[in-house]
């Protein structure tokens, strides 16, 4: 029963934050959310009490994510814009 | 096999259906904020059109759902597999109260914003409806340990809404 009560005491913490969050707004709601997911993950995934190799498949799929979103970031603020190179006379420009 | 060994394999291979969920998910959350890098002023505007009650309704609805399921592991009673049922619901009829508000009012669909959003409420919103027809089937079939493995993915779809919500309803 134990359980039961550590289920229902994160829950209102849950809730909490989601209240939190219809006040704040951009990276502010975001970083709420991502304190939502850790407590939530940790306690109804049973991430804390459970098997490590659940943590492990879990972890990668999170790191690929992360891998995903880093390369795709770095890509976009680097890229310049590409300038369309028409040769002089086509009649193209 | 033993009964011990079939359940534990089940569990691994759910756990590596959400690590897939995760990367399906992942490339559209990416991919929104990539585009709205580069649309911040017109996502912005377009996210006037929706209602953040209803979204928090949907998050409230997310997470009584994953505190139901996982008293119904826990205590393995048929009512909490209900009230999951009616949270599956009531989610999916707030979504569709802010779909009905969003395409009645001079909608265009061209817009890129409620292509995401679409698209992105619209799968998690599938999963729901899949989510509500295993607890459904639960519920009148009798679960066992099979309701650990359908709370594990009710939990991920909570999580997912957990980071939807403010992506879509909340960021500016």
């Amino acid at each position: 029963m134990k359980t039961g009560r550590n289920y229902f005491a994160t829950y209102l913490v849950l809730v909490a934050l989601a209240v939190g969050m219809m006040f704040t707004r951009g990276a502010a709601s975001l970083g709420l959310a991502a304190i939502q997911a850790a407590c939530f993950s940790l306690v109804f995934l049973e991430l804390r009490h459970g098997r490590q190799l659940y943590r492990v498949i879990f972890l990668t799929g999170l790191a690929f994510f992360v891998l995903l979103l880093s390369i795709c970031f770095i890509d976009a603020v680097t890229r310049e814009t590409v300038q369309p190179q028409i040769p002089r006379g086509t009649g193209l420009r | 096999m033993t009964d011990g060994d079939s359940s534990e394999a089940a569990r691994i291979g759910m756990w590596l259906f959400l690590a897939a969920e995760i990367m399906l998910f992942g490339g559209l959350f990416v991919g929104f904020a990539l585009i709205r890098m580069r649309h911040e002023e017109a996502f912005a505007a377009a996210r006037l059109h929706l209602h953040r009650s209803l979204g928090f309704l949907c998050s409230l609805a997310m997470l009584s759902g994953s505190l139901s399921i996982a008293m119904a592991a826990e205590r393995a009673k048929r009512r909490f597999l209900v009230a999951t049922l009616l949270c599956g619901v009531v989610f999916l009829a707030a979504l569709g109260f802010d779909y009905a508000s969003v395409v009645a009012p001079g909608f265009r669909p061209s817009q890129l914003f409620f292509g995401f959003y679409f698209v992105m409420t619209g799968l998690h919103g599938l999963h729901v409806l899949g989510g509500i027809a295993v607890v459904a089937w639960l519920a009148v079939r009798g679960y066992g340990r099979r309701i650990e493995l359908a709370g594990l993915y009710w939990h991920m779809l909570t999580l997912l809404w957990i980071f939807l919500f403010p992506l879509l309803y909340l960021a500016a």
